[in-house]
């Protein structure tokens, strides 16, 4: 059943209200009245009406107007209104009312029968408008639910799309992986050379990748089998333990399996391995099958022994070097005393000098006196006494020269000079009781070695051997001895020093190592810090040679074989004596030059204005030296020198050094082997020797031949003119190469 | 450095003298110098030795004692008033620029040879003492005859410097 429809009546008159009330009275219906337009408007806001009747003639607002006014709402605007008129309506009016969109209209007295059927059809074509809203509103509700559904349906489809597309892509991704995995596992296994196996642990029988035999030089297959029967190829000894091992972790819980052994190839001896496996166990930890790789450790196993071998030499070494550098403290401490002592014994013997001084001069003056006889020979004993002290403080000083700083003697030590010097010094460092014999012949050549290291080298060994004869517990009295003979090796002389003791002597291994470096015992100990390798390092170093005889029990002697200058101090031989001349106009270098010659055996002559001297060497400067004559003194021998000194007065002043000048066009010193030395003015101490020392050596060396320079020197000279070029003030002047040099030979 | 009390430079030029053996200046001694004697004046800090030295040089008539200064200040003025031949001088004074010293001397009395007298025998010393300008460098160690005939060298224009290379040291 049908809701009852909507319907508002409108009119001013009460009565009519209710007639029509009356008329339309039906469960169809629910009727609101309305007696005046603004009734009418409020009723029209509340209600959804489904048809308005209206008085068309109302005081105030029309019936007309209030249409018009509901028909302009949007709401309202397709209710059906029904006009009802009292009077025949003009044309006008009926015309005015479907203007503002009435339905239709009824004339009073109304019909009641047309009245209800005009609202039944209003009323009917409400229902059928609101059915059709109804359905239209479900037939909404239901596309856009559609909608919704389908937007929802792609929007999981979108998804699922991505998804896939994902999971493909992934997919894809992990499948290059894998792939490329696979491919590394395999290099890996080849580079690693695993050699995979593997094993039925229900009858042990175990099978090997092809190329594990072969590896090893087996034929292919030969490993597949019994356990046993593969583990022929390990070696006897490491056999046992490696099948223990393995199926000990077979029979525990553990999976895991690794053990290193050795195989016997066939040939190339044995390799090493080793082995990793795991045990699969069923669901009851019952052990099914083993899985392993076998790889080949060889190299590195002989890696670890070389590293090993390595560390133990390191080890070694780091061990000597250690003790090597605590003997190399001691040394040093020992090195920091004997120098302290030096500096005490240098400073003893200077004092002792500056004491002996005066005392030898009132001595001197003293024997002069005529004196009583008595007082004479106390005199005499005083003198040998001071003499005696003057040579010990000379002792001194030689003990505590520098050896390094040492400079061999160009004429040699008397050796029995040098004994008389030292003697006193040697006994006073020995033990009481110790006596020390000199038998040192007195016309022995001269030998070739700086006397403070001789004496050093002496001492030393002398010390050593007062150790010795006190060192054990003996009743004989300690004797050193040290004596001299003259000897030959290969037609050379040699004087021979020995320094002789009657001590315990040496084993033959502490003899073998007496002279290696850091090497001492308890029974002989350096006690000087020198040690005999410093001997044996000083003596060679002048030509010599140091020789150790010894036997337990028998002492020890040590020879030292010197060399000779070829001279003997009792009769000097009139050996070829170098002849220099001398023309110099600078007195104190002429003094000194001549002081210099004669001090090392020098015949020293001055050289007669104008001439050209004979000798092997002319030292001039001053007026008297002209390159001409430089080089006519030259060309007469080709060993001559010449030393040129600018003179003390002249100018200007030729710059030091071995070159020409504009003034003296000379070649270079190398056309001529370095035989003219240019020294400046006022040459200093040190300049004037070294230039003499070049020019004696030079003179004296058996060198080359520079005699075809010459002749050609000889020849080209032209002493007038500079050949050389305009050189530069200052700098040293060369020859260029592909100038012919005015000096070279020419035939 | 301090003079000692007796025979130093001053007393000795002045002629201040003892009885024998004290040596002192043998010119003021004498009230004339004997030009061809060779004069000797000592230059040393050490009084033992200038106490000695008269000795040594008397004993030879070539040589004539003109006196010591100890105190290296007071040189140059004695120097240049004795006017000796030789000036035997020390190297190792102490408070003493000794090669200084000899410049000095040789520059102001270029009559006077300048000879180092020295227990020392250093290398770097004798370079110093020629460069200096003396004219020889002696060891207080050297016999007293050798060292006379040393002098007298020098005196005749000789350089007498034996570095320790030439004595085997």
């Amino acid at each position: 059943m049908n809701e009852p429809a909507p319907i508002l009546i409108v009119d001013d008159q009460p009565r009519n209200l209710d007639a029509v009330e009356a008329i339309l009275q039906s469960p169809e219906f629910t009727l609101v009245r309305a007696q005046s337009a603004e009734e009418a408007l409020l009723a029209v806001l509340r209600h959804d009406f489904a048809a308005i009747v209206l008085d068309i003639r109302m005081p105030g607002v029309s019936g007309i107007e209030l249409a018009d006014l509901i028909k302009k709402r949007k709401r309202t605007q397709h209710v059906p209104v029904l006009f009802l008129t009292a009077h025949l309506m003009d044309e006008h009016e009926v015309l005015r009312g479907y203007g503002v969109g009435a339905v239709d209209y009824l004339t009073k007295p109304i019909n009641p029968q047309i009245l209800r059927s005009k609202v039944a059809v209003f009323v009917d074509l409400y229902r059928k408008n609101r059915a059709l809203l109804d359905a239209n509103r479900a037939l909404q509700t239901e596309i856009s639910e559609r909608l919704r559904v389908q937007e929802e349906l792609r929007r999981v489809n979108d998804h699922l799309e991505t998804m896939v597309r994902d999971r493909t892509s992934d997919l894809t991704v992990a499948n290059a992986a894998l792939r490329e995995s696979e491919e590394r596992l395999r290099l890996a296994i080849a580079a690693a050379h695993l050699l995979p196996w593997e094993m039925d642990l229900s009858n042990e029988r175990i099978s090997f990748a092809a190329e594990a035999p072969e590896t090893f030089g087996f034929a292919p297959g030969s490993w597949d089998g019994p356990l046993e029967d593969a583990a022929r190829v390990v070696h006897p000894e490491d056999r046992q333990a490696a099948l223990s091992a393995f199926r000990g972790i077979v029979n525990s819980s553990e999976s895991e399996y690794a053990a290193e052994f050795r195989i016997v190839r066939p040939q190339q001896g044995v390799a090493w391995v080793i082995n990793r496996g795991r045990i699969i166990r069923d669901a009851e930890g019952r052990p099914v099958r083993a899985l392993g790789v076998l790889m080949d450790i060889t190299r590195r196993k002989q890696f670890e022994e070389e590293l090993q071998r390595h560390n133990e030499l390191l080890d070694a070494a780091v061990a000597q070097r250690t003790r090597e550098l605590r003997e190399s403290l001691e040394r040093l401490h020992n090195s920091e005393r004997l120098a302290t002592v030096g500096t005490l014994a240098a400073g003893l013997g200077h004092d002792m000098s500056n004491l002996l001084l005066p005392i030898r001069a009132r001595l001197g003056s003293l024997a002069e006196l005529d004196l009583p006889a008595s007082a004479a020979d106390d005199v005499a004993s005083i003198r040998e006494a001071a003499a005696y002290l003057q040579r010990l403080a000379s002792g001194l000083r030689l003990l505590a020269a520098d050896p390094d700083r040492a400079q061999e003697g160009q004429s040699g030590i008397d050796l029995a000079n040098w004994w008389r010097d030292v003697e006193g010094v040697f006994r006073a460092g020995l033990p009481r009781g110790v006596r020390l014999e000199g038998r040192i012949a007195p016309d022995l050549p001269r030998v070739s070695i700086a006397t403070s290291r001789l004496t050093q080298a002496v001492f030393n060994l002398v010390q050593n051997a007062g150790e010795a004869v006190t060192s054990g517990h003996t009743t004989t009295p300690g004797v050193i001895q040290v004596s001299s003979s003259l000897a030959t090796e290969d037609g050379r002389p040699f004087v021979q020093l020995m320094i002789s003791d009657n001590g315990p002597g040496m084993t033959p291994e502490i003899a073998a190592r007496c002279f290696e470096p850091y090497f001492s015992t308890k029974t002989r100990v350096v006690s000087t810090g020198m040690g005999l390798p410093m001997v044996r390092a000083w003596v060679e170093a002048a030509g010599g040679r140091v020789d150790l005889r010894t036997a337990p029990g028998s002492g020890v002697t040590f020879t030292l074989s010197l060399r000779t200058t070829g001279e003997t101090p009792a009769h000097t031989p009139p050996r070829a004596r170098l002849r220099a001349a001398v023309s110099l106009d600078d007195a104190r270098a002429e003094g000194l030059v001549k002081s210099m010659l004669t001090a090392r055996g020098a015949g020293v002559f001055n050289c007669e204005e104008g001439r050209v001297p004979d000798a092997e060497m002319w030292i001039l400067g001053g007026a008297s030296a002209t390159p001409e004559r430089v080089i006519a003194f030259l060309a007469e021998h080709p060993r001559r020198q010449a030393i040129v000194l600018e003179s003390a007065a002249s100018a200007p002043e030729r710059p030091t050094g071995s070159r020409a000048s504009p003034e003296w066009p000379l070649p270079e010193p190398g056309l001529l082997g370095g035989r003219v030395q240019y020294l400046g003015r006022r040459p200093t101490f040190t300049a004037i020797r070294g230039a003499l020392l070049k020019a004696v050596e030079n003179a004296e060396s058996p060198a080359g031949d520079p005699a075809s320079e010459i002749d050609g020197l000889q020849k080209d000279q032209d002493p007038g003119q500079s050949t050389l070029g305009p050189p530069h003030p200052g700098t040293i002047h060369t020859v260029p190469p592909e100038r012919p040099s005015p000096y070279a030979a020419t035939n | 450095m301090a003079a000692t009390n007796r025979d130093n430079a001053d007393d000795a030029a002045a002629g201040s003298d003892r009885s024998p053996p004290r040596p002192a200046c043998d010119a003021a001694r004498s009230g004339k110098a004997d030009t061809s004697r060779i004069t000797v004046v000592l230059v040393d800090d050490n009084a033992m030795l200038a106490d000695a030295m008269p000795y040594v040089i008397r004993r030879d008539p070539r040589f004539e004692w003109a006196g010591w200064v100890s105190n290296g200040a007071s040189v140059l003025d004695f120097v240049r008033r004795a006017a000796p031949r030789i000036v035997l001088m020390d190297v190792d004074m102490p408070e003493v620029d000794t090669f200084g010293l000899v410049r000095q001397i040789v520059a102001c009395c270029p009559e006077s040879k300048v000879v180092m007298f020295s227990g020392h025998l250093r290398e770097e010393y004798i370079e110093a003492a020629f460069d200096a300008g003396a004219c020889g460098y002696l060891h207080k160690d050297d016999e007293f005859p050798s060292l006379l005939e040393n002098l007298v060298k020098i005196q005749g224009g000789e350089m007498i410097f034996i570095p320790p290379i030439e004595r085997g040291m």
